[in-house]
């Protein structure tokens, strides 16, 4: 059970950190960012290629955090300067058209030849039951933990969080009460960039998954149903969404039977939580 | 009767200059290709290497003083596309056969209107299994199935494993191969597999299934998987300090990049060949490698399979004594067969296209080991699996 739980972390891990980032665009963009693993893996793989050229590894990372907070702000500006005064509804779609456009392109430019990703953290491993996590996995979840206390504080007690969050609902008023939204949307969506970045960096040096751009890119759908265990609100429910996701999926591969389905877990996660979420809701006529 | 005489001559004399032309026929030959060229995952190489065969054909007179007009189509990776461009080709273009092909949707979704119209084609990658049942369809590479077929036969006959575990893709395309693969194992060689696991999925964090090959206490282990899923297995197997189990690839890992990649792993890795091992010294490459070199086509074992498809064909099509056309091609093909199979020295078992043939029941692949850097060929003979 031990191991199976440890397992789960190490998929979990990855899915909280990502879920994170889209439910902190979300509370402060007004947008669903379906790019955001897109835009995090531009950084994560710009790393790559540079600690492959043999660039010190901490300055391989600066540089492609600060790759993915340049796509990430590119991003905003569009949505700035196009889709402001959107609904939810319509800035979703455009972030699912930059999510396809980002994906092509960074196929185009990375490949698909094989890529050895450099340990950074090896020496903070640790053995859980019989299962040994990467000190990468030990970052992630500690910085997921971090960032989920620090999200939640910043946004609900501090001046400026509540201001980010006025924004967000409503940026034409924001705009006329004097908050600069444009530059606010280009800031956020840069800063969601960076830290997805940080995170995809983070899954490729110490998860063992398949390091395909198109492949990496589909942790955008396990993502979105943790941030959506959050409703897209609450950052410790993100945090905790994606670790019980994670251990739930773990627990499914180790079921032979069963095993085939893991990644279907998300469907049945999903409807538990809008159904329990919206029982209050008035469904039909019937109940009205 | 002289006038009969008459008009019998000037209609001889008519139709003499006609039927001189059409064996002085000029217009190309035209060959179609479908290839994935756009999309997430590419695979160019098999329709350039054929491409380069039929260039160097075109520049040394052609076939019957006519050229080969190749016709690539790209099928976006996507089955409705695949369906329209191959109906353009065969019945707008007016293609005789195909060769080179590297789709992954054609063989399911073109071979009814191969069979009606009469055209067979010789894909260069044929990753579906259907292409191996279906009988428009001539492979001449091994493929998944029959690769983890030879991968397991490899582990047990060869290494002398004891514990063989098989984690197989677990997408649904490769299901009918992966119980076909296991099931002939289990009836060669009257063993059983300590565990079989089909739920490997090309996103998967490896970890939970390198457990479970632990906790099976697995001796050795067949994966099958792209070649970044195959990276994946090793890190994960490094990180639960499983390198004592030996690991068997299929032929995505038998690349440079993987190589090097893979260069510091310290267990005892393997992976198979579906031809002639490209990266060795062997003569029978030398043709192949400098008509790859000179066309700059990367070196891979998909431009083996383009550039080995294309040469058959213009094999059987240089043995036809009549027009080239596509009966007559067809008809040349299908009686390759027995001794008189296409074969190519980079092939381990020649192609029979006999309408009978089981393409499934023979294979023929080389086995290479992971080497500090470098993959060393370790069966210099071919391995051969016949499952009759």
């Amino acid at each position: 059970m031990l191991d199976t739980i440890a397992s789960g972390l190490v998929i979990g891990a990855a899915y909280a950190s990502l879920g994170l980032c889209i439910t902190l665009l979300s509370r402060m963009g007004g947008v669903v960012n379906f790019a955001q693993t897109t835009i995090g893996l531009f950084g994560s793989y710009s790393f790559l290629v540079l600690s492959d050229i043999k660039t010190p590894l901490w300055l391989a990372a600066i540089i492609g955090i600060i790759i993915s907070s340049l796509v990430g702000a590119f991003s905003g500006l569009i949505m700035a300067r196009w889709f402001n005064d959107s609904d939810i509804g319509t800035r979703s779609s455009v972030a699912i058209a930059l999510m396809v456009g980002f994906l092509s392109l960074g196929t185009r430019l990375f490949g698909d030849s094989p890529r050895q990703a450099p340990a950074l953290f090896e020496q903070l491993g640790i053995t859980l039951g019989n299962v040994n996590l990467d000190g990468g996995l030990v970052v992630s979840l500690l910085l997921s933990i971090i960032l989920a206390a620090s999200l939640d504080r910043f946004i609900n007690k501090t001046h400026i969080g509540i201001r980010l969050q006025a924004f967000a609902a409503k940026p034409t008023t924001a705009e006329l009460i004097g908050i600069p939204s444009k530059k606010l949307t280009i800031l956020i969506w840069s800063i969601a960039g960076g830290m997805s970045a940080l995170a995809m960096l983070i899954i490729i040096t110490s998860s063992a998954r398949n390091a395909n751009y198109a492949s990496l890119s589909l942790l955008i759908i396990p993502a979105l149903c943790t941030a959506l265990i959050g409703a897209f609100h609450h950052f410790y429910w993100t945090l905790i969404g994606g670790l019980v996701l994670g251990i739930l999926e773990a627990f499914i591969l180790s079921k032979s039977l069963v095993a085939a389905y893991a990644q279907t877990i998300y469907l049945p996660v999903i409807l538990i939580i809008l159904l329990w979420t919206k029982r209050k809701d008035k469904w039909d006529g019937q109940r009205a | 009767m002289k006038i009969k005489n008459i008009v019998t001559t000037s209609l001889v004399l008519t139709l003499l200059p006609l039927t001189t032309a059409s064996y002085a026929d000029t217009s190309p030959i035209k060959i179609g290709g479908l290839a994935t060229l756009s999309g997430a995952m590419t695979l160019p190489e098999a329709p350039a290497a054929a491409q380069a065969v039929f260039d160097r054909v075109n520049k040394e007179g052609g076939i019957q003083g006519r050229k080969i007009e190749y016709l690539l189509q790209d099928d976006k990776g996507d089955a409705g596309v695949t369906a329209q461009a191959a109906r353009e080709l065969v019945d707008s273009d007016g293609v005789l056969a195909f060769a080179g092909s590297a789709s992954l949707q054609d063989c399911a979704v073109n071979a009814r209107l191969y069979d009606r119209r009469g055209i067979l084609s010789l894909p260069g990658v044929a990753g579906e299994f259907s292409c191996y049942k279906k009988k428009a369809f001539g492979p001449v590479s091994v493929g998944p199935a029959r690769g983890t077929l030879a991968a397991l036969y490899f582990t047990s006959e060869v290494l002398k494993e004891k514990n063989v575990c098989a984690f197989l893709m677990g997408i649904p395309s490769h299901a009918a191969g992966n119980k076909w693969a296991v099931a002939e194992y289990e009836k060669m060689t009257g063993k059983k597999l300590k565990l079989l696991d089909t739920t490997v999925l090309p996103n998967d964090d490896m970890t939970p299934h390198v457990l479970d090959a632990r906790s099976a206490n697995c001796s050795a282990i067949v994966f099958s998987g792209a070649e970044q899923m195959d990276l994946a297995w090793l890190k994960a197997m490094e990180m639960q300090n499983l390198t004592n189990i030996t690991t068997v690839f299929l032929t995505p890992a038998y690349t440079s990049g993987f190589a090097k990649a893979a260069k510091d792993y310290p267990g005892k890795v393997y992976a198979n060949s579906e031809y002639e091992p490209f990266m060795s010294n062997n003569h029978a490459l030398d043709d192949w490698r400098n008509l790859m070199n000179k066309a700059h086509v990367p070196l891979s074992s998909f431009a083996q399979g383009g550039y080995i498809s294309a040469t058959l064909l213009v094999q059987a099509m240089k043995q036809i004594k009549g027009p080239i056309t596509r009966q007559s091609i067809t008809a040349q093909l299908r009686s390759s067969t027995g001794a008189k199979a296409l074969t190519n020295p980079l092939m381990g078992t020649p192609l029979d296209m006999a309408k009978t043939a089981d393409h499934l029941s023979k294979s023929a692949t080389k086995f290479l080991e992971l080497n500090k850097g470098h993959w060393d060929v370790v069966t210099p003979h071919f391995i051969r699996i016949d499952t009759k």
